[in-house]
């Protein structure tokens, strides 16, 4: 009976080790300076995924430097030029251009402001751009101009990077034979931090924020979390943006990219007893930065009130509500992602079964978890298009009535069922592509602090109850936490039966003390944007004080 | 003289097909008596399963003036009965497999993409034979559909990047118009989807862990009944339209940029079509300029420009493009692109979908072949360059606010 002995001990001891299969794939090692390394193995798959993951993201950016973490992804992850990853520590030719070029661009800079302040003082703006472009002409010479002279790209392989809110993440896909030559480049990379593309990539960053982005979302995030980085929108930093300076941008990388706060994983034919020795003489071998605290990010309350803000933003209306809700590694966010797989998950969706099929208030619906991150507590958004005659209150309306009635009635079993369904065929998504998987491991890894969390949050979904999906959203998706923002295409536009009455009331009104249209327009804008604020009943009086003041009509 | 890396790996490639052959067992193909034709990719231990069906547009199929016939059939399919089963049984049926069936429209082709746990294969390939071979259209819907057709395309165009990319044909077919939609009868509808919707227009790709047999079985089972019916002849195909003038897009408050965009010629040898585009989009000289990446390999260019005038800015790109057309690839360069193209292939199993695609295209005979790779040479990938670049093919975009009048 000896042999069985091995056979039961590995029957009896495997559910204590609390790991699902997909999570005993993941091999996963400390590597010597404390950076992690996470390795699942593809047999028979000519090609490696590899993703660095630096945690800390767009959050923890100073002030000062907001924009980092999407300069650094454009600068040290956007290419791999030769130039960039040199063998050896010497300084090079290069580097020392470049520090040329950061004091004439600072100075054309100053001097562009000083102009703007007074345009009649002396200028020497054309002598500094002159300067500029000579010393522009010879940095291109240092650096690469032949088609395929990326590093990666010539080998057959793909990079790209992210600045997302908790991470800074940088992906690429190489044949499994360059193992050795993604190390070893990777290495250089951080060893040099050299950003010889930076002052491109400061540029493209400037005119991408101002070619436009969601600023509905942005507006939401900045008056849902207050104060918090989360809520920061970086179109509002690009004067700081601007000043952002090379060297300022290579202190920033030396402490955000540095192997305390790096997992490195690695998907495809790839075992750990190959990668470890090679990454343990490369990566394992960068100097651990001293130690250093983390920054202390400023506390938010989950219940700072029913927040409303109105814009216009041109395009179509919209309807846009938030609550602030608990981080990744809180109990509630799992009960809370149900919520929002069974709100708007697959084409039954509650809210899309019920406000576009069936009521027909809206043309779509479209719910995002954790915006913008998960590490710290985010906020889940629902946004509403509003169907053609109805107004973004009565979309209001039926989404809270909605949101009241999840809270309250049983949820059907065959709702459960879908909701679950759709979330094991996402779960299997991530788990069959290398590039989805490395992802989802290192997003755990960032946001709850264990990368095991991506497979045990999709055990603890089939153990979840209705009652505490119920629990959840009654505690969270409550008044108290919650931010509506009504986007309109115009302050004018788009009103319902009451604004319409109300902008008439007060044009009237207007009318009898103002004589310039334009100015009237103005105040009658501004009056509706503050009765925007007030509950529905609220307006209603107001429009009744209002109406009462009017000039009784000849008969 | 020890031959040189690049000459070297061309020299493989000529004799011995490019190494994902040897990476990747190849699909294997048949077809069903009604004529669809089918690929089947194997892999053994794999816990989903995709479906690719792809049914080709002919320029016929869209006739100029009916804008917006193939959104506003594929619209009707989704509200109208598949098989037996109502719009909403049809969309819980879904749901509860976790199965996901998204349609996409290009220039040519119409293409149903399905994502199912393994288990599931059955159901999902009956749900998408339901939708394919059995829609049933009813007219009452036709006058709402017309309007939320028209309605979502407002909607879409209301963003200059939606109208940027449709002056520059990079959504698939012209977009729905007003009067085009308005001229649609659902005589209209039944008669596309009767000329579309045929086996032997259809190619069906599939993956899982599923074998030949077994894959017969499903797809005989599912689709096996699908017959064309006879059609009246085609329809003359309109000529191809020239490139159309510059667009100007108003973006209050975003800087001046002009765009232009170009496809690849239709007859371009497909090895040449991916050597220039590597050779392109890896060329740093171009990186402020051309897109890493768009649909159809379609070059698209970007010449930001703020505070200039349009007119002077539209010819600052006009005149990069010419130079670019008439630059010379050198035998180094191609030697690069070779390497970098056979390496590429052993990359292409991390993306499931990608081998889908490339499945389509080899189908299709529009896959680059490793000997073609290999046979290339400097003149003919500077010829293949000079007759995409041909500017009469380009479509021009002026984006923003500009500092001078309009061109």
């Amino acid at each position: 009976m000896r042999p069985l002995a091995p056979l039961l001990a590995l029957l009896v001891l495997a559910p204590l080790r609390g790991q699902t299969p997909g999570a005993a794939e993941v091999q996963e090692r400390r590597l010597p300076n404390g950076a992690r390394l996470l390795v699942v193995e593809r047999p028979g798959l000519p090609a490696f995924h590899a993703t660095l993951v630096f945690r800390g993201g767009r959050t923890e950016e100073p002030t000062n430097l907001a924009g980092a973490t999407d300069l650094l992804a454009r600068a040290l992850y956007g290419h791999t030029w030769p130039e960039d990853v040199p063998d050896g520590d010497a300084a090079t030719p290069l580097e020392a251009l470049l520090k040329q070029e950061e004091g004439l661009q600072e100075s054309l800079r100053l001097e562009r402001l000083r102009l703007k302040a007074d345009p009649s003082a002396p200028s020497q703006a054309a002598g500094l751009e002159a300067g500029l472009q000579a010393l522009q002409q010879r940095v291109a010479a240092l650096q690469s101009s032949e088609p395929l002279s990326d590093v990666y790209a010539r080998a057959g392989g793909r990079q790209s990077a992210a600045a997302e809110a908790d991470a800074l993440v940088a992906d690429t896909e190489l044949p499994v034979a360059d193992l050795e030559l993604w190390a070893r480049t990777e290495t250089r990379r951080l060893a040099r931090l050299q950003l010889s593309r930076f002052f491109e990539a400061r540029t493209a960053l400037i005119a991408d924020l101002r070619s436009g982005q969601d600023q509905g979302l942005a507006l939401l995030r900045g008056a849902a979390l207050p104060g918090h980085p989360y809520g920061r929108n970086l179109v509002d930093h690009i004067p700081g943006l601007e000043a952002i300076r090379w060297s300022d941008l290579r202190a920033y990388a030396r402490r955000a990219c540095g192997p305390d706060r790096l997992t490195i994983v690695l998907v495809g034919g790839v075992g750990v007893e190959t990668a470890l020795p090679i990454l343990t003489r490369t990566l394992g071998a960068l100097p651990a930065p001293e130690a250093a605290e983390d920054p202390v990010l400023p506390g938010l309350r989950s219940d700072l009130g029913d927040r409303r803000i109105q814009a216009a933003l041109g395009g179509t209306s919209r309807l846009l509500v938030g609550w602030r809700i608990p981080a990744r590694n809180q109990p509630d966010h799992l009960a809370l992602r149900m919520a929002a797989q069974l709100l708007d998950g697959g084409r039954t969706g509650r809210l899309a079964v019920r406000l576009v099929q069936q009521k027909g208030l809206a043309t779509r619906v479209a719910i995002r978890m954790d915006e913008p991150g998960a590490r710290e507590p985010g906020l889940l958004t629902i946004d509403l298009w509003p169907a053609e005659g109805h107004s973004l209150a009565e979309l209001e309306g039926a989404l809270h009535s909605e949101l009241l009635r999840f809270q309250q009635e049983a949820l059907s079993p065959e709702e459960w069922e879908r909701a679950e369904a759709e979330l094991d065929t996402e779960q299997l998504l991530a788990e069959d592509t290398p590039g989805r998987l490395a992802r989802a491991l290192g997003r755990a890894w960032t946001e709850s602090g264990d990368w095991r969390s991506f497979y045990s949050e999709a055990q603890r979904l089939r153990t979840l109850e209705p009652e505490a999906v119920q629990a959840a959203v009654q505690t969270w998706l409550q008044p108290a936490h919650r931010t509506t923002a009504l986007i309109e295409p115009a302050f004018l536009a788009g009103q319902d039966p009451l604004e319409a009455e109300m902008a008439q009331t007060l044009r009237t009104l207007a009318a009898r003390r103002i004589e310039d249209p334009g100015q009237r327009e103005r105040l009658v804008a501004e009056g509706l944007r503050q009765l925007r604020m007030l509950p529905l009943e609220e307006r209603r009086r107001t429009l009744k004080l209002l109406t009462a003041q009017l000039p009784p009509v000849a008969k | 003289m020890r031959p040189s890396r690049p000459m070297a790996l061309a020299a493989v490639l000529l004799l011995t097909g490019a190494p994902r052959l040897a990476a990747q067992a190849p699909p294997r193909t048949f077809t069903l008596p009604g004529g669809l034709r089918v690929m089947l990719r194997e892999d053994q231990g794999r816990l989903l399963f995709r479906a690719r069906l792809r049914l080709a547009l002919r320029p016929g199929d869209l006739p100029p003036g009916k804008e917006g016939l193939a959104d506003l059939a594929l619209r009707m399919m989704d509200r109208g009965e598949a098989g037996q089963l109502s719009p909403a049984a049809f969309d819980r049926a879904l749901d509860e497999g976790g199965i996901r069936l998204t349609r996409t429209l290009s220039a040519g082709a119409l293409t149903w993409e399905l994502v199912s746990r393994s288990r599931d294969q059955d159901r999902a390939l009956g749900l998408l034979a339901n939708r394919v071979l059995r829609p049933v259209l009813d007219p009452a819907t036709l006058e709402p559909e017309r309007l939320a057709c028209w309605r979502d395309q407002e909607a879409a165009l209301a963003s200059p990047d939606a109208r940027l990319r449709t002056a520059l044909g990079l959504d698939g077919p012209p977009p729905a118009t007003e009067q085009g939609l308005g001229q649609l009868t659902f005589a209209d509808l039944e008669t596309f989807l009767r000329r579309v919707l045929r086996p032997e227009r259809a190619l069906l790709v599939l993956e899982g862990d599923l074998g030949l047999e077994q894959a017969k079985a499903l797809v005989l089972l599912s689709l096996g009944t699908w017959t064309g019916a006879p059609l009246a002849p085609e329809p003359p195909v309109p000529a191809a339209p020239a490139a159309p003038p510059p667009v100007r897009i108003p973006a209050p408050g975003e800087p001046l940029r002009v765009e232009a965009a170009v496809p690849p010629p239709a007859d371009l040898d497909p090895s040449l079509r991916d050597l220039v585009l590597l050779l392109l989009r890896n060329d740093p000289r171009l990186a402020d300029l051309l897109a890493p990446d768009s649909p159809g390999g379609t070059l698209r260019f970007t010449l930001r420009a703020p505070g200039q005038q349009a007119d002077a800015a539209l010819a600052a790109l006009r005149d990069r493009l010419a130079a670019l057309a008439g630059r010379g690839f050198t035998a180094a360069d191609l030697d690069r692109a070779r390497t970098a193209w056979a390496e590429a292939q052993r990359v292409r199993p991390l993306h499931p979908e990608a081998m889908l695609d490339g499945d389509l295209q080899e189908a299709d005979g529009l896959a680059p072949r490793s000997w073609a790779v290999g046979a290339a040479t400097p003149g003919a990938l500077n010829g293949a360059l000079g007759r995409w670049l041909d500017p009469a093919r380009i479509r021009w975009a002026i984006v923003g606010e500009a500092a001078g009048p309009r061109p």
